[in-house]
Formats: C-alpha cells, structure tokens, sequence
C-alpha cells in the first residue's frame, strides 16, 4: 500500500507525492505523454532521439547533469512507444536542484546545431550497438511492421531506419518540443524523504509559470483486425533459429490486460511454467522460451519467443508451442496453478515498493492513465480474474489468423563456423 | 526560508551531502559454527538470505563446474523434483538462486518474510540433498552451451574473455576462459563430489537482510545450524602470481562487425592496497560517472559510441582496473587514441577544482544511494568479509573524496596511468 498526495498546477501539470522516510534519498521522476507513436511515419525514432538532446542543456542552464551532480544527484531517461520518461535521485536535503533543472529544461530547451549533431551520431551508434551488431538485434525491426500494417507501433523507438535520425533538422527538433514537452503533457512524481506540502510548494514556484502549451489531440490511425495468419522468413548469421510469434491482443486500459498478463505468467513466468517444464525440460525442443505482453496503452501485442535446440526444426517447435497454446485456449487452468501466478504477481508488487525510485516512475505511470491510487488497488484486478477469463483470453488470441509469424533462420556455416573466431579457446 | 522566486540563472542553494548512516550489523554463530550475519532494516516484510559457500570456480579446479552445481540444486533432491521445487517456489513468489564467483558460491533466498517457515526446509533438502540427476544434468549442461555459444557470437564478450586472458594468463584461474569442451568434459561424478565437498559447513556463512522476523535465528539453527550436517574438507582459495602475456595489443576480428569492442586496462593490487581507495576518485574523473572524461571526449564530444566507462575490480590477490567500449567500427583508432590522451591528460595536468568538486559530490551521493536499504547493504557488507574489511573501509573513502587533492590525483595519475603498462584488446575490426 503506498500512501499518495496528489495536486495540479494551474497550468495542468499534475504531481504526485510519496512519502518515505526510509531512505535519506529521493526520486523526482516527470513523465511526458510523448512517445514512438506521436511520431511522423518519416520521421521516426524522434522521441528517442529527443530524449537524448533534452541533456544537451536549456533556456537558462548550459548542462543538465553538473549541477545535478554536484549535489550527489545521477540521473537517467528512458523512451518506449507511449512515453518518454526522465528520473533523477538526490540526498532528500538537495531535491530543490531537481526542480531546477527538471523545470529549466520543460520551460525551453537550449536548440544547437552542435548538440543535435553529435546525439545523431551517438543514437546511432546505440542503434549499430542494440539492433546491429548483436545477434537477433534486428527482430523488432523485422516483427513489428509484420505485426502492425497501420498503427506506429510498427516501428521500434529507435526508428524504422537510421536515415530518418541522420536527416533530423534543428526545425524538426523545436516543432517536436513545443508540440510535446508542456506541463499540461506531463506528469512530475516525487518518493522518498520528503514532506508533500514541501513539494507541492517546490513545484508551484519551479513549474508554476510554465505557460500550458496547445498539445494536438492525439489521432493515431488504429489498426483493423487481422484476418490472415503472416509469416516471414530471414536467415541470418546466428548460432541457433529462433521462432517470434506475435498475436493482438488489448490495450492497456482494457479489461483483458489483467487477465493476459496472467496467461502470459501461466506460460512462461517462472521455473515451474508451461513452457519451462513441458518446452525446455521434458520435451528439450528449446534452449529459451518466453511470452509476454506489451502493455501498450493502444492495442498491443502477446508475443511468444523460443530459441530452439539445434537438431529441432523449426516446424516441430512451432508445433510445441502451438500445442501449448491450444491447451490454454481449450481446457481450464487448475486453480491452483492460477493461485500460484496471482501470487507471484502480489509478491513482485510489494518486492517493487522496495526501491523509491520504482514507486515514483509506478505512480507517474498511473497518474498519467488516469489516477495514482490505482497502484494500490492494481492487485485486485489481478485476484478477479477467473479459469474462464483465461480460456476466453487465449482462444481469443491464439488463433491462426492472429498471428504474425517470424522464422529467423540460422544461415548455413561450414563446419565450426559458429566459433570459428575462437583461436583462444581450445 | 524558501523564497518563491525561482532563480532560475543559479538554481537554489544546496547543503552539503550526508553522511552515510551504516545500517547496525548483528552478528552471530549457529552451534555448527557457521557465522551469522543479520541487517535488519526495511519498510517492506520482505527478507533476503544468502547462504556464502567457498565454493566458487577456483575451487573447482576448472571452469563450468560450480556453476553447474550451483544451478543444479535447485534440479532436485533426494526427495523432491525439479517440478516440485519450482512450483513451491513460484506459488509463495519466492526466488531462490546461486551466483557463483572466482572465490565462493551465492545462494540466495528472496521472499516474502511469512513464507520463512514454509520455504526453509525446501532451501535445506536443496542445498544438502540435491540429487544431481543424469537427465537434469544433461538438460542444464544443453541449455548452457547454447547460451555460450550465443554469447560468444558478442563482440563485447569476445573482447572481455580476451582482456582477462590478456592480463591474468591463460592458464591463470582469473584467466582461464570457459571453452566448449568444458562442456563435453562434465560428468555426474565430478558435479556430486564438488557438492559434497564444497556446499558444507565447513566455511559457511549466512548473511540475513530485511524484516526476517524474531525468530530467524532459531529458523536458521534448526534447518542449517545443527551438528548433523557434515563438514566437508575446507579449500583455502589459493591462487598463484598471475602472468600478463608479453603482447599487448591484441584484435580479434569478427567479419561484418559495425562496431568494436575495446578493453583497455592493467593489472593491478586489490581493495588492501594504500592507494585503491584515492585511485577510485581519479577512476570516477576518467571513466567512472556520465560527466566522466571519457564520456565527455569519446561520447559527448566526438560521437564514437554509446557509452564508455572504466572500473577498478578486486580480486584476493589482485585487481584490475579497465576501460571498456563499443565505438564505430571504422573510427576504433580514433578512440583508443582518445582514451590514452585522457589517461595522459590526468598524469599531466591538475584537475580543476569545480571539477573535482562535482566528482567529490556525485562519488558522496552515490555512496549514499548503494547503502540505501539492507538488500544493498548486504551485498556490499558481504564482498567486504570476503576480503575481511568492514564499513569502515568506506567510511576512509569517505575522508579521501573529500580531502583528496589535485597534486595527489596527479601523481596517482602518473603512477598507474602509465600507457606502457595497459593492454589493448579489440573484438570487431
């Protein structure tokens, strides 16, 4: 149960206040509604980029991180395809700084051409790092436009291609800015030693003259039904193949994502999983097999993956996993074993409250969906769930027609290719 | 008083960083003389236990096989299944695993603090019954050489298992490189009598962390205390002189790599040297926070890569202090030069004070947010034992970050940055 203090600026941005006198620390955490969705088709991997540039310094303070660490504080940032998200954590005494340098760079970025030049190179050595140059690096390059034909979660944060990060221009990066980065767009959460009048009253003097700006109404294009199963086929230089099966599911908000969430963790949550023990163990068709959800706010994904064994083809696996998955689709799960992933997720919830830094990004999450408290009954809607939802989930997304298949071959090496580099290691 | 105008030009007034308030360590012996150690802290009823045994790669002789045992006793005892032991495990929400290191081998119990009672005799029958079956064996030993041999496709892995053979000999336990045939060389027979002889007693020691309870040391004295469990020969964890190899630049390239990996770095003495707690703060103004030099030159300045750190290690006896990268293929030159001229830059010029002010205070506030909570807390006080320090070790490096002075990071600057004595290992081309 985390105790919540809630108040709006007049200028629309909402703060979220957790008190925890554990710890001499805390966490300011702003969450902006901005993510790889708002972004134009021929300009993608934007938001990411933005990110990077929002250290680059603003209106009235040339670096972001020196005076955040001269008063012990670090900081990092992260993008997914809904939100940008920007948290720093500080000795309690010194949190006044965060306000500064949080409120400094939602009031105007300082734009230059030099600091845009030089995050273009370093996203795009982050893109060669994360989706090049490292084996199956390039999947969700490859699954997403499979899976989305209209909806920008076809494309990754980091963007459908490098060419859209090279092209970015100075323009491009102040349009973003004005459109996405405003107080009535985000969400400033703060855990840990502190009092939340104090905050209430550091975010009144630090964000309260930040204009509200006009942020368009969002009108992304939805994605139509699916009605014929994809598959798509690549070979690659990788040690084994690997299977990606993709099936719409919910969006965020929506009834079902309790209940997938759960099917997902009935699959593959765990050592005593579906997956684990009839996939790995007694049948050893994998080396690794996972599903999972997106947990988009738009309609997302239940993506299962499976790394598989090398003398299994990729048929028989796909086979074994489908058996799975018709299992889930057509019997009821053994109470029990719903009881037991229901557990799993109220013990992971109070292992999250742990850290103040996890409870600040949680509340600004759920702020930013609708209301904060919703944390504290978030556990409820997973008890609710019943061996009926779960059946109804999976027929609903285990069909054929649901899927988008991804068959990522390992292409053929002579001999002792897959070590070949290895003069070292005898 | 807070005034209600921002300052926006210089910010609001700060305070000095805190010190670090160590959580209170008891410390107690089970009547089999294993050494407890309790942490008792938290907002959350939550306990985390980790069983230490000196178990760990060196005194196994060889690579591959305390880690097999480690993650094999999860796989089955004498009197319960794999499945059994998952599906306990899962419907309390509990994690049991083992991490195992040069010197010893982890096993950690994270849990909800009323599941204790129910978990404790599913974490004894595993750590003294495990089975060791064929069939799991052959199940684990599978899974692990796929991930091997994925992980050796990673230039960055490719790179690090080079550096390590690179500085500490290729025969050298801290150097010697898990290879295939490791895995074709492991049998039953080697995996139960390590067990038998290294998960005993005989070296043990426990660390507790959070809210366990009142009773925790009666839980802890019932199931592992007693003097029915055997003890088994104790290995002294001996190790030999390393032996760096004579060449010291070394690429090993890998054909359609975009980007490098580079490992630059030296051997050099552990935590019980004068000089390692004063080395930290010139390790943090080179590479050791994002305002670092080498972020500032090779990331923010010149755009080569994504990321650039450095880090010193220590080991019983030695250490090794390190750069690592992943940096634009065709410009790899271009960063390892970069890279020595900042190791020359803080032999040759004194830092500015503002600079060192901020590092003084980032180094102070990361202090704080590592001992925050008895979880982090533990794990630091438990890679202390191992080298029998205490707090206090950080308590000194405390004094140092602040009084540390420009002239004294130089001369440390000249003394261990000397290019002469690093070694350059790149995966990539």
């Amino acid at each position: 149960m985390i105790e919540i203090y809630k108040h709006t600026l007049a200028n629309g941005l909402r703060v979220v206040v957790h008190p925890d006198n554990t710890t001499p620390l805390a966490a300011v955490n702003v969450l902006y509604d901005v993510g790889a969705r708002d972004e134009d088709p021929g300009k993608t991997g934007f938001a990411h980029l933005f990110e990077h540039l929002m250290f680059g310094g603003s209106r009235n303070v040339p670096s972001y991180d020196e005076p955040l660490q001269m008063v012990g504080g670090e900081n990092n940032a992260w993008t997914s395809n809904d939100y940008t998200n920007y948290y720093v954590t500080l000795p309690a005494n010194n949190i006044e700084t965060a306000f500064w340098l949080e409120s400094d760079r939602m009031l105007e970025l300082n734009f230059t051409e030099k600091n845009l030049e030089v995050q273009r190179k370093v996203v795009i050595e982050e893109f060669k790092q994360r989706y090049l140059n490292q084996p199956y690096g390039d999947m969700s390059l490859l699954t997403r436009p499979l899976a989305y034909k209209t909806h920008p979660y076809m494309w990754p944060t980091i963007g459908k291609d490098i060419s859209h990060i090279e092209n970015a221009t100075l323009d491009d990066v102040r349009n973003f800015f004005f459109k996405h980065y405003a107080p009535n767009n985000a969400v400033l959460a703060v855990a840990g030693n502190v009092h939340p009048d104090k905050v209430f009253a550091l975010a009144q003097k630090w964000f309260g003259d930040i204009p509200r700006r006009a942020v368009p109404q969002r009108n992304i294009p939805q994605e139509t039904p699916q009605n014929e199963a994809r598959l798509l086929v690549v070979e690659r230089d990788v040690p084994a193949d690997m299977i990606h099966i993709n099936f719409h599911i919910g969006g965020r908000m929506d009834a079902d994502f309790y209940v997938n969430d759960l099917l997902s963790d009935i699959l593959s949550n765990g050592q005593s999983s579906r997956f684990v023990q009839s996939l790995l163990k007694e049948k050893q068709f994998f080396s690794d097999v996972n599903a999972y959800i997106s947990g988009d706010m738009d309609p997302g994904v239940f993506t299962v993956t499976g790394r598989i064994m090398p003398n299994i083809s990729i048929q028989h696996a796909e086979e074994a996993i489908w058996h799975e998955l018709s299992k889930a689709a057509t019997n009821l799960v053994p109470e029990q074993e719903l009881l037991k992933v229901k557990n799993k997720i109220e013990s992971n919830l109070v292992f999250s409250e742990i850290s103040f830094l996890n409870k600040a990004m949680n509340m600004a999450h759920y702020e930013m969906m609708g209301d904060a408290s919703e944390i504290n009954r978030e556990i409820e809607h997973y008890r609710a769930v019943t061996r009926n939802d779960i059946r109804d989930a999976a027929a609903r997304a285990f069909r054929k027609e649901n899927s988008s298949t991804l068959h990522y071959l390992r292409r053929d090496k002579n001999a002792n290719g897959v070590n070949g580099n290895f003069s070292t290691e005898d | 008083m807070m005034t209600n105008i921002p300052d926006r030009l210089n910010g609001p007034a700060s305070e000095p960083i805190g010190e670090i308030d160590f959580l209170p360590v008891l410390e107690t012996t089970l009547p089999n003389g294993i050494e407890v150690t309790l942490i008792q802290a938290g907002s959350q009823d939550v306990t985390k236990i980790d069983w230490v045994f000196p178990a760990g790669a060196i005194q196994a002789g060889r690579p591959l096989l305390s880690s097999t045992v480690g993650n094999l006793m999860i796989e089955g005892t004498t009197s319960r299944s794999s499945a059994q032991i998952s599906e306990t495990l899962d419907f309390y929400g509990a994690y049991l695993s083992t991490q195992t290191y040069f010197h010893n081998s982890v096993v950690s119990l994270v849990c909800l603090t009323k599941e204790l009672p129910e978990l404790f005799p599913l974490v004894e029958d595993v750590i003294r019954n495990a089975s060791f079956e064929q069939r799991e064996l052959e199940i684990y030993i599978n899974k692990r050489r796929q991930e091997y041999i994925l992980e050796s496709e990673k230039v960055k892995t490719i790179a690090a298992r080079r550096f390590s053979e690179s500085i500490f000999g290729a025969d050298h336990p801290y150097g010697r490189q898990l290879s295939l045939s490791h895995f074709d060389a492991i049998t039953r027979e080697d995996v139960v009598s390590f067990h038998r002889d290294a998960f005993t007693p005989h070296g043990c020691k426990i660390v507790v962390a959070g809210q366990p309870g009142e009773n925790i040391v009666d839980l802890l004295t019932r199931h592992f205390g007693m003097n029915d469990w055997p003890k088994g020969p104790y290995n002294g964890n001996g190790v030999d002189d390393i032996a760096p190899s004579v060449e010291k630049f070394q690429l090993v390239e890998k054909e359609g790599a975009v980007q490098s990996a580079i490992r630059i770095g030296r051997p050099i003495f552990n935590n019980h040297h004068a000089d390692f707690i004063p080395l930290q703060v010139v390790n943090t103004i080179l590479g050791g926070y994002f305002g670092s030099r080498l972020m500032t030159s090779v990331r923010e300045e010149k755009g080569l890569t994504y990321g650039i750190g450095s880090n010193i290690m220590s080991y019983k006896n030695c250490g090794m202090w390190y750069i690592a990268s992943e940096v634009m293929g065709e410009m790899r030159p271009a960063a390892v030069g970069a890279i020595f001229d900042e190791m020359l830059r803080l032999a040759n010029e004194p830092v500015p004070d503002d600079e060192l002010e901020v590092v003084r205070n980032y180094m102070l506030g990361e202090l704080l947010r590592n001992f925050d909570g008895p979880f982090s807390t533990s794990d630091i006080y438990r890679t202390l034992q191992e080298f029998n320090l205490d707090f206090g070790f950080y308590s000194k490096m405390v004094d140092e970050i602040r009084t540390i002075t420009p002239a004294r990071i130089m001369e440390l600057a000249a003394k261990y940055l000397q290019p002469d004595d690093f070694y350059v290992v790149v995966a990539g081309k």
